[in-house]
């Protein structure tokens, strides 16, 4: 066998493991058969000696005239109604979709209701049947073209767009006062009357195809789609779902593009949710600022920050055409109250008196600075940090930052999931990093890929002054000591040391009186805390009084004194009962619960099982030089924090508790990324982006607008450190599937320019 | 736009996800079956997908059975419609559900029986980690890889079932003929290949031809199982390649 190219002679692309020797690339192997497959689509018109549907041409009172549109839900025609000789668009909605009589009559129930609107800016259903058990629609005939088809020669002039978006966000309000929501607002729903006018249609029936946690099950293209249509626990649609699709609609017509777009399906659901839409003006420059504030604005990612209905959206929208000051930006209102006032200034004195316009000023100020303080961090954490590509063996891991080489620099050490092993990355200065010779260290029994939350400690462990590590297997059920020579360099210590089952989170602290670390397990698997105790040479013994045993599985892990003996005390996430436990040290190496011990966590009313503590952290947030608990819940999105009383005990306020929006918090650390001298919270989710809760000084939290900053997946491993030597506190983030990210904290070097 | 009407839409072709489409979730053993025979052909992606999503070989292999032991048992095919979508992104989409739910229960479930999954259990043992070892040199997202992996059991298939029908009429031209499949041939080898099986070349060019056009049909025909109507096969190998060739 000959050897074959490195890559496709055909496309250029790099030929990986591909089938047989056929010289070409996978794709240009199915290229091949696109035609044959296309000459299939065309010939599908073509009668069909198989085909057993039957030829019909009337439908009940309805004699078809020709097919004007097909898509996923039904066919469309347009046909002529014999007893009162009108034309109207007959939809004919396909039968197995609606086999079920519960969904059929909820559709017709909403189609009847849908029926009674009657607007302009609406296509009118004349009827709502059924045929043969197929479900069908008369209505209004518009001739078209849609909205989708009208751009598709360039765009439209601003002012046009603006005027259609005006008068459908008009007709969408009229709706919603009649108690009916669209839900799929898009260009290909907006029909053009012959005088120019837009007309909504399929009000009522994109709702019916709701399933009960009303997302769109069955969605072919999201592009247009509300986050909270992604996900339903973002909240059951409603009528900011129709602002955000006003928005979509004004985002299209004013870009050429849908606000979310991704290769698949998957990839623009996850923009859906995930990503803020490119500034408009990113891609047609020329536009005017205000028109994408007010895009941008019904498209916030969360449905109580949009505008608050369609007739807002239309008001606003006709404020621009009249050249007057938009609200979009509560930012400006002061600005927007004076510059009314000039120019209005009778109207202003009569409709809202002094004191009226002073308090909304203060209001639009504390608003304005919430909003760029926002922005700022926004700005601050989505600068992606050049010079460290992730190389393929660092997917997915625990992360944590310390000197391994005593040059004073925070270096990257990774615990890796395919081969198993640490990989150590030296900290070059300005922001570059260098795999440390000999990286990555592999444990000598090759780990398979698992859950690496937590599965990394570093510490002095043998007292030599140079960082060590451990890294907890789950396969094994071990923990590995790796003795860092302060060079850079690791080597294993001794033999792995047995603990309980799926060791998930693995601490360093002090457990017993003597100087020298030791290790604390959760074992995800066992219900039991294995507690190791250092000898001060790298080698860990278990404690006479381990394993603990837990109420339920433990999660998260943190130690600290919490009631101030100078010992390090425990505390577990038990994420199956909503709680916090925490254990107290005796001195002896030996723990008792304390004495209010557990904790709730999440939001109050929550039942166990209802919140998920996933993560856990401990720092002093208000300030009282005792160490407070975190937790970061997975499943009501929310971090809470327990202030610590210095005896043992913990209390909760109502600002304590924080909601992360849609994000998945998986971990959780605290540190002053704002740059206030207060310390905040950092959160990487699930969802593959990170939260800043701003911390008030006392223990409370200000959420400050997601940044998404990575591709999605389950973040492993969280660190925060200043990685580039300026001052502020930058973010390592570990992935088991897109390697470690880092991200530079900007707002610090803007300012020390 | 379309001609004058002469026919209301034919059902759509019996494809096998088109059978699954039309039950919408309602229990039916042809769309069972149906299910059941997309799922042992497209397994490998789902497991190549979980694995590089950061799983080890024995949770994959799990997580697998346990997905298509839910799918099979219609967990996911409520509100599924005609046209609602093709095999392929309806399969992603609900792997992705599934993860999330999973990874949130933390435990894994007691997965269903049937013979199916317990037919799958000993492939996933006996290919799943060799496939997925080939896998490693590569960088590629979970979600690359799985549409690379769609594509290349695609191929597969299709190319074993090209192999199949070669040897049913006797022919033993298969391992020659797929050589030149791409039709990136040089003359040389063309003459060489035509002279071992005792051909003209002008016989084994058109030999060749037809070959290649029995390739594309049957790979149409593949991708046809996958999607509602035959009319949306080109589109979703627009997709597929656009999803290949992106990134």
């Amino acid at each position: 066998m000959t050897e074959e190219p490195k890559s496709c002679p055909r496309c250029g692309a790099p030929l990986g493991r591909e089938v047989g020797g056929h010289g070409v690339c996978t794709a240009c192997l199915l290229e091949d058969a696109l035609p044959t497959a296309e000459g299939l689509a065309g010939s599908a018109e073509s009668p069909d000696p198989d085909a057993d549907a039957p030829v019909v041409q009337r439908l009940g009172d309805y004699e078809l005239l020709e097919e004007i549109g097909r898509g996923g839900m039904g066919v469309i025609y347009k046909a002529r109604q014999a007893g009162l000789d009108r034309v109207v668009a007959l939809k004919l909605l396909l039968a197995g979709e609606f086999a079920e009589p519960r969904v059929r009559r909820r559709l017709v129930r909403e189609a009847r209701l849908a029926a009674r609107l009657s607007h302009p800016g609406i296509v009118t259903i004349h009827e709502v049947g059924e045929q043969e058990g197929r479900p069908f629609f008369a209505m209004e005939y518009v001739p078209g073209p849609n909205l989708a088809q009208r751009c598709r020669d360039g765009l439209l002039p601003v002012a046009t767009a603006v005027r259609y978006v005006e008068q459908l966000a008009r007709a969408v309000h009229y709706a919603h006062q009649q108690g009916v929501i669209h839900c799929d607002l898009k260009p290909a729903n907006v029909l053009l009357t012959p005088e120019d006018h837009p007309k909504l249609t399929d009000f009522g029936l994109t709702r019916s195809l709701l399933d009960p946690t009303g997302t769109l099950e069955s969605a072919g293209s999201p592009n247009f789609m509300a986050p909270e249509q992604a996900d339903a626990r973002l909240g059951p649609p409603g009528v900011a779902t129709d602002v955000f699709g006003l928005g979509a609609v004004l985002y299209y017509l004013l870009t050429g593009q849908p606000p979310a777009v991704g290769a698949s399906l998957s990839e623009t659901l996850r923009a859906v949710l995930a990503d803020a839409p490119v500034p408009p003006r990113h891609i047609r420059p020329a536009l005017p600022v205000d028109l994408e504030t007010i895009t941008l604005h019904c498209l916030a990612k969360e449905p109580g920050r949009r505008y608050a209905s369609a007739l807002a959206v239309a008001e606003e929208l006709a404020r621009w055409r009249q050249h007057l000051p938009i609200v979009a930006r509560p930012a400006s209102r002061l600005e927007l109250l004076l510059r009314r006032a000039r120019r209005n200034p009778l109207s202003a004195a009569l409709g809202a008196g002094l004191v009226t316009a002073v308090v909304l000023g203060i209001q639009g100020v504390a608003w304005q600075w919430r909003r760029a303080e926002a922005e700022k961090v926004r700005a601050t954490l989505s600068t992606p940090w050049e010079g460290l590509a992730p190389p393929s063996e660092v997917q997915g891991a625990a992360v944590e930052v310390g000197d391994v080489n005593g040059d004073g620099r925070p270096d990257l050490l990774v615990a890796t999931v395919e081969d198993g092993g640490l990989a150590v990355y030296l900290n070059r200065g300005q922001g570059t990093f260098a795999a440390a010779p000999g990286s990555p260290w592999l444990v000598p029994h090759p780990r398979r890929g698992q859950d690496l939350d937590g599965a990394l400690a570093v510490g002095d462990f043998d007292g030599d002054g140079h960082l060590d590590v451990a890294l907890a297997d789950q396969t094994t059920d071990t923990i590995r000591v790796l003795r860092g020579d302060g060079q850079g360099r690791f080597g294993s210590v001794g033999e792995a040391v047995a603990v309980g089952r799926e060791p998930r989170g693995l601490r360093a602290g002090r457990v017993n009186a003597d100087p020298y670390p030791d290790l604390v397990v959760a074992n995800w698997g066992g219900n039991t805390l294995t507690l190791l105790l250092g000898d001060g040479t790298g080698r860990f013994h278990e404690a006479a009084a381990s394993p603990l045993a837990t109420d339920a599985a433990p999660w998260g892990l943190a130690l600290a004194d919490f009631n101030a003996d100078r010992l390090d005390d425990l505390a577990v996430a038990h994420s199956g009962a909503s709680t916090v436990a925490v254990w107290l040290n005796n001195g002896a190496g030996k723990f008792t619960p304390a004495p209010a011990s557990p904790w709730r966590v999440g939001k109050d009313s929550a039942s166990p099982g209802e919140s998920c503590p996933f993560d856990l952290t401990t720092a002093d947030l208000n300030r009282d030089d005792l160490p407070d608990l975190i937790s970061a819940d997975t499943r009501t999105h929310s971090v809470t924090v327990l202030l610590g009383d210095g005896r043992g005990g913990f209390r909760r306020t109502p600002q304590s508790l924080a909601m992360v929006g849609s994000a998945f918090p998986r971990r959780v650390l605290a540190g002053d990324v704002t740059g206030d001298g207060l310390l905040d919270l950092v959160t990487a989710n699930e969802s593959g982006n990170l939260s800043v809760l701003r911390g008030d000084g006392r223990g409370g939290l200000v959420p400050l607008p997601n940044s998404p900053l990575f591709e999605p997946g389950p973040v492993h491993g969280l660190a925060v450190a200043d990685l580039d030597g300026d001052g502020r506190l930058d973010v390592v983030a570990g992935s088991p599937f897109f390697g470690v990210t880092l991200t530079r904290n900007a707002v610090l070097t803007r300012r020390a320019r | 736009m379309n001609g004058p009407l002469a026919s209301l839409p034919r059902q759509f072709t019996t494809t096998r996800w088109s059978v699954v489409l039309r039950a919408g979730g309602a229990d039916s053993e042809e769309a069972r079956a149906a299910l059941e025979q997309l799922c042992r052909d497209y397994w490998y992606p789902l497991y190549a997908y979980i694995r590089r999503k950061g799983h080890g070989p024995e949770d994959a292999a799990d997580l697998t059975q346990e997905f298509f032991a839910k799918l099979l048992a219609n967990d996911f095919a409520q509100g599924l419609t005609p046209g609602g979508g093709r095999f392929r992104s309806f399969l992603l989409t609900a792997l992705n559900r599934f993860l999330i739910n999973a990874w949130q229960k933390g435990r894994r479930q007691k997965r269903g029986g049937g013979t199916f999954i317990e037919s799958l259990e000993a492939r996933i043992a006996e290919r799943g980690e060799a496939d997925y070892g080939t896998e490693t040199a590569s960088a590629d997202t979970p979600e690359r890889l799985f549409q690379r992996a769609w594509a290349e059991t695609l191929l597969a298939r299709t190319l074993e079932r090209l192999a199949a029908e070669c040897h049913a009429r006797g022919d033993g031209r298969f391992a020659v003929l797929r050589s030149f499949l791409s039709g990136e041939e040089d003359p040389p080898a063309l003459a060489d290949a035509a002279a071992r099986l005792k051909l003209s070349l002008a016989a084994f060019k058109s030999l060749l031809h037809r070959f290649r056009q029995r390739y594309r049909e049957l790979l149409v025909e593949e991708v046809g199982q996958t999607v509602g109507s035959t009319s949306e096969v080109a589109e979703e190998l627009r997709g597929l390649l656009q999803a290949l060739r992106s990134g």
